[in-house]
């Protein structure tokens, strides 16, 4: 890498920090390195980014890049708060909080919640371990039912799924990696940093010090086994389609030929190869860790490219652009459909008055939810897309047995996505909880499926390319 | 009883008495969601459009309607505005406080009630007035809904004519208090006309209490809450972020806030704001927000009560040692927990100048006025910038929610304080940048916010040294530690100094804060009139304390510290910082039930320790 320039003419080293002091192979160390390589590859200038973290091992990392950026390692659980105040503040910056599962699944939860709701501008990073490492190993919200600790004792709560919470409450890039695949944490750290609204990366960060032995859901042996990518497509930016009578799109589509992470796709972002035997035909490769014979996975796929490109795998994924998202889901004869609306960044309605400067900053404005989804009924062709109006009622849907497309609210579909994560699939109604002698026999719900689902998902600025990334709308002059 | 009660004609010694005129108070007992706050709003603002000198203390539970709720109004040529013990006038409304409200007068005073409630008939030492309130009202309007909101105008139309306060007045403060809705101030003033006819035609004068038109007291002066008056403060001092949550009684300050910035604050030639409100989860989140703001170079607030301080200590822990400036309004109520919610009190003093763990202690401003409120506000910002530090400014309920009268508020002349910003220049002249280094002996070091170009550093709560890295060296915790005590010991020079009065050299001292101010200056003068006992008086008007108060305790025998806490806790912080000579001069008047303090009740216990 040495001598390697980026576009704005700086070395890799101009993005390191300090030197770690976290132990040897340790995930968050791995993670350090990509956000590195992120900021490099885009070109960021370093003193326009603030980092921000809680307490625990996962938020000492801050130190370790950007060592010419502003940074604030803060109080346990409340970095949401406080980046809240920082981006409203001066929204030129680009945030990154780095959090820990305990930081943000324990104490800091009801800080996360009001994060993921209000959509602001901030990458938010869980370096996700399963355990308290700066407390020598206890375990965090995120261990999973049944994981063990070191010393032999057996954890019987189920996890908190962060990825699921983050897209009922309305972040708008929700994504889940592993600090052991550098190509595709990268690629999705990239993604976040351009986008404008909240991004919510749950990185799975083994903890070699205490949550690296058998037994562990968490450890590098188990990630690695269970591995199995959704889909490995990144959304970049359609080109055209739906929306390309809007006088603002010819300007977002110069953006977006631009934009870093058309690059990224284009470089080596493709489905993996057991996806692409499989579109062929060719069996994939026989996988159910839990030994539950005859249990289906879902799999997941990004749509890029509108109807033709909807994949006829059972049930997929489907990610539109300017705050809209479809899921599609076959279940037996049943078509699920399940549709959310992005909220607007609060961001965008808070111009703010910079003390030093006095210049008011122009902020953009999310389109209207009926522009919203024109853009998705070209995207899907004739299925036509229903706004969601009216929250459905577990009643209605229980009694929605015929084969028929269901519209389910925001609730279940978020529900969904988790099960598409899961070894086991749930029943239709996935509000409905299972029986206590059925959660008891559920020894394990592992957690370990990778998943990128990507919401809502703006044009990046002219600066995102060469100043750092969407320091500017692209909407308003 | 009713055997013994004598006819109502009977009744009442102020027939005989004289006159007293524009120095007494009148009580409104009513549930709450009754509308009552319109009809006592035009009262106060009625009197005092007269000439006279009103306050106004709204006594409400912590509840939406059903609750009962007192209002009381205070007319005082003398220009008293605090809380009077006594109530002269009582007008009862609710039936299930009337018996306690009646029973509890001082013989002498009157008592307007609705003619069921047959108060009449509880005593023979007060004067009775019924009034029919649901035959008043039945021709006014048909519609019960509105029946019961200006049913209520009625007693106003009734005092109007027994009080001698003139009708044009109550008109013109009606008209001024719906605004255009015209349709609105015609049911109102029929019932106001229903109330005086009334009261003309069926009730003679037999009370010696009368409002008359006064001079040179009023004139100029606004009537305003502390509240609303903080949130114009804030607003002048260039404030660009406000994250807050809901709590009583410091809500009306940051909505008051919101509405004045939507007004005030929009960019005229794009209509969009130049400031940022969230309304936060919680506390925590509301001071977080704040001091990522701070740190960011933006002027931010919160405002908050008792409960909301008690979360606020992590932050504002974090804020003290990372040296963030933050501006934290406390409108403080009453009680440990939820204690009284909408309950008046001075209870956070100790907790809040020390509040967080570890080695904590942090600036607070004490107004004692609506123009304090507003002044404070603005010094408070420059103070956070200037000391790099959370600035608290402890008002109370009273005078945060009542009604006050004030002078007009001045445009502000100086410029903002920004504090200790590094610029080019200086960063030449001190050859490196060292977050904490104390360059100029005073304790506060110069600092970058992140996008100004300047260079970074990393913030953190944990160890660090000069450089702002990382440090758990014994040498760098103290050195930090001590420089931030040096940087406690500057913000001496810099918070408002305590207002004196040493008018008793060598005798008695008051030493007050905040709305006891008012009580404390009738008490000084009932001692005067009514003891031949002069006194001096500091008011105190900041925490860290000044030379001035210290000096104060020294020039007299007895110093007593007046408190609105059980626990006397201004009187305590203040022992910490005195010699064993100046501790032993110490002496404490606390009052913590809730209600405003009096004039009375502090005379009375100063006289009781006195000896007298």
């Amino acid at each position: 890498m040495a001598g390697k320039l980026n576009i704005i003419g700086l070395e890799s080293t101009a993005y390191r920090g300090a030197k770690t002091t976290l132990c040897a192979g340790c995930g968050h160390n791995a993670i350090t390195e990509r956000i590195i390589d992120s900021f490099f590859d885009l070109g960021v200038q370093p003193d326009q980014v603030i980092k921000l973290s809680g307490i625990g091992c996962s938020s000492k990392s801050p130190a370790y890049f950007l060592n010419q950026s502003h940074g604030f390692n803060s109080v346990h659980g409340r970095m949401p708060s406080l980046a809240t105040g920082a981006v409203v503040a001066n929204r030129k910056m680009i945030a990154i909080g780095i959090s820990g599962d305990g930081d943000t699944g324990a104490i800091g939860i009801g800080q996360f919640v009001h994060l993921m709701r209000r959509n602001l501008p901030i990458v938010y990073v869980i370096e996700d371990n399963g355990c308290y490492g700066l407390t020598k190993g206890q375990f965090s919200p995120t261990a999973d039912l049944g994981s063990t600790l070191k010393t032999g004792v057996v954890n019987d709560l189920p996890p908190i799924d962060t990825c699921a919470l983050a897209i009922e409450l309305g972040a708008s890039l929700v994504a889940r990696s592993f600090s052991g695949d550098p190509k595709q944490l990268k690629a999705i750290l990239k993604a976040a940093i351009s986008h404008r609204g909240t991004s919510m990366i749950d990185v799975l960060s083994p903890c070699v010090t205490f949550n690296d032995h058998e037994g562990s859901t968490k450890s590098y042996a188990y990630v690695k086994d269970h591995d199995e990518p959704l889909s490995e497509g990144l959304l970049a930016g359609r080109q055209g389609e739906g929306a390309a009578d809007h006088p603002r799109d010819a300007r977002a589509r110069r953006v977006r030929d631009r934009h870093p992470l058309s690059g990224a796709r284009q470089a080596g972002l493709r489905r993996p190869a057991r996806h692409r035997r499989r579109a062929a035909g060719i069996p994939a490769r026989q996988q159910d860790a839990s030994g539950q014979g005859g249990a289906r996975r879902d799999h997941g796929e990004l749509c890029l490219k509108g109807k033709s490109q909807i994949p006829r795998s059972k049930s997929h994924l489907v990610a539109v652009q300017r705050g809209h998202a479809v899921l599609l889901e076959q279940r037996g004869k049943v078509r699920i459909r399940h549709e959310i609306t992005a909220r607007r960044c609060l961001a965008d309605d808070v111009p703010v008055h910079l003390p030093e400067s006095g210049v008011l900053r122009e902020c953009p404005h999310m389109r209207t939810i009926q522009q919203r989804a024109d853009v998705a009924d070209g995207l899907i062709g004739r299925q036509r897309v229903r706004k969601h109006t009216a929250m459905r009622d577990d009643a209605q849907l229980a009694d929605d047995r015929r084969p028929r497309e269901v519209l389910m609210t925001a609730t279940s579909a978020a529900a969904a996505c988790v099960h598409l994560n899961t070894d086991r699939p749930r029943d239709a109604d996935c509000r409905r909880r299972p029986s206590a002698s059925a959660r008891r026999s559920e020894t394990s719900r592992p957690n370990d499926l990778r998943s990128f689902f990507c919401r809502r998902f703006n044009s990046p600025s002219t600066e995102g390319v060469n100043g750092g990334a969407r320091l500017s709308c692209p909407f308003t002059s | 009883m009713s055997v013994t009660a004598p006819s109502e004609q009977e009744v009442g010694v102020g027939s005989t008495g004289d006159r007293i005129v524009n120095d007494f108070a009148i009580q409104v007992a009513t549930v709450n969601g009754s509308g009552s706050q319109t009809a006592n709003i035009i009262l106060l603002r009625s009197i005092f459009q007269m000439g006279v000198p009103v306050s106004g203390k709204n006594m409400f539970p912590s509840n939406i309607a059903g609750l009962p709720t007192w209002y009381t109004v205070r007319a005082s040529s003398k220009g008293y505005i605090a809380r009077k013990k006594e109530v002269d006038f009582l007008v009862a409304m609710n039936a299930e406080t009337a018996k306690e409200d009646v029973m509890t007068l001082e013989a002498g005073a009157a008592v307007v009630y609705d003619e069921p409630l047959k108060l009449n008939e509880l005593r023979s030492d007060l004067t009775f007035y019924p009034v029919p309130f649901d035959k008043l009202i039945a021709p006014v309007t048909t519609d019960a809904k509105l029946r019961r909101l200006v049913r209520n105008m009625i007693y106003d139309g009734v005092l109007s004519r027994l009080l001698s306060i003139d009708m044009r007045q109550m008109e013109k403060a009606l008209k001024r208090q719906l605004g255009k809705k015209q349709k609105a101030v015609d049911l109102n003033m029929n019932a106001l006309k229903a109330g005086f006819d009334y009261a003309e035609q069926h009730l003679s004068k037999r009370d010696p209490y009368v409002v008359e038109p006064m001079e040179g007291k009023t004139e100029g002066m606004i009537l305003i809450e502390g509240n609303s008056a903080a949130a114009i403060g804030c607003m002048m001092a260039g404030v660009t972020f406000v994250g807050w949550y809901p709590i009583t009684p410091s809500s009306s300050l940051c909505e008051a806030l919101i509405d004045y910035l939507k007004k005030y604050r929009k960019d005229p030639e794009t209509g969009k704001a130049t400031y940022a409100v969230i309304q936060a989860e919680d506390e925590i989140a509301a001071l977080g927000m704040v001091i990522g703001a701070g740190w960011m170079g933006a002027r931010a607030m919160t405002s908050t009560a008792g409960p909301g301080i008690s979360l606020m200590a992590e932050f504002t822990g974090l804020g003290y040692y990372a040296e963030v400036p933050a501006v934290i309004f406390d409108v403080q109520r009453a009680g440990p927990s939820t204690g009284l919610p909408t309950r008046t009190g001075q209870q956070d003093i100790l907790s809040t100048a020390i509040l967080s763990h570890g080695d904590t202690k942090h600036p607070m401003l004490i107004p004692a006025s609506a123009s304090e409120c507003y002044e404070f506000a603005q010094d408070a910002f420059d103070l956070a910038e200037r000391m790099q530090t959370p600035v608290f400014v402890m008002t109370d309920l009273d005078l945060g929610m009542n009604t006050w009268m004030s002078k007009p508020f001045e445009y502000p002349t100086k410029p903002f304080d920004r504090g200790k910003r590094l610029d080019a220049d200086k960063l030449k002249q001190l050859g490196e940048f060292a977050r904490y280094r104390d360059v100029d002996g005073d304790g506060i070091p110069y600092r970058t916010v992140p996008g100004d170009g300047g260079p970074s550093f990393f913030t953190r709560g944990s160890g660090h040294n000069e450089k702002a890295l990382y440090s758990e060296r014994a040498d760098d915790y103290t050195n930090n530690l001590d420089r931030l005590s040096r940087k406690f010991n500057t913000a001496r020079t810099l918070v408002p100094k305590p207002e004196v009065d040493m008018a008793a050299k060598g005798g008695i001292g008051y030493i007050a804060y905040g709305t006891s101010h008012w009580a404390i200056i009738e008490s000084r003068d009932q001692l005067r009139n009514e003891q031949k006992i002069n006194t001096s008086y500091l008011r105190l008007r900041a925490y860290p304390f000044t030379t001035e108060l210290f000096d104060f305790i020294d020039a007299h025998d007895r110093v007593y510290v007046v408190d609105q806490n059980r626990d006397s806790q201004m009187w305590q912080l203040i022992k910490l910082e005195c010699t064993p000579q100046q501790v032993a001069k110490l002496r404490s008047i606390p009052h913590y039930y809730g209600l405003p303090i009096d004039g009375r009740s502090l005379t009375t216990e100063l006289l009781k320790q006195e000896g007298r």
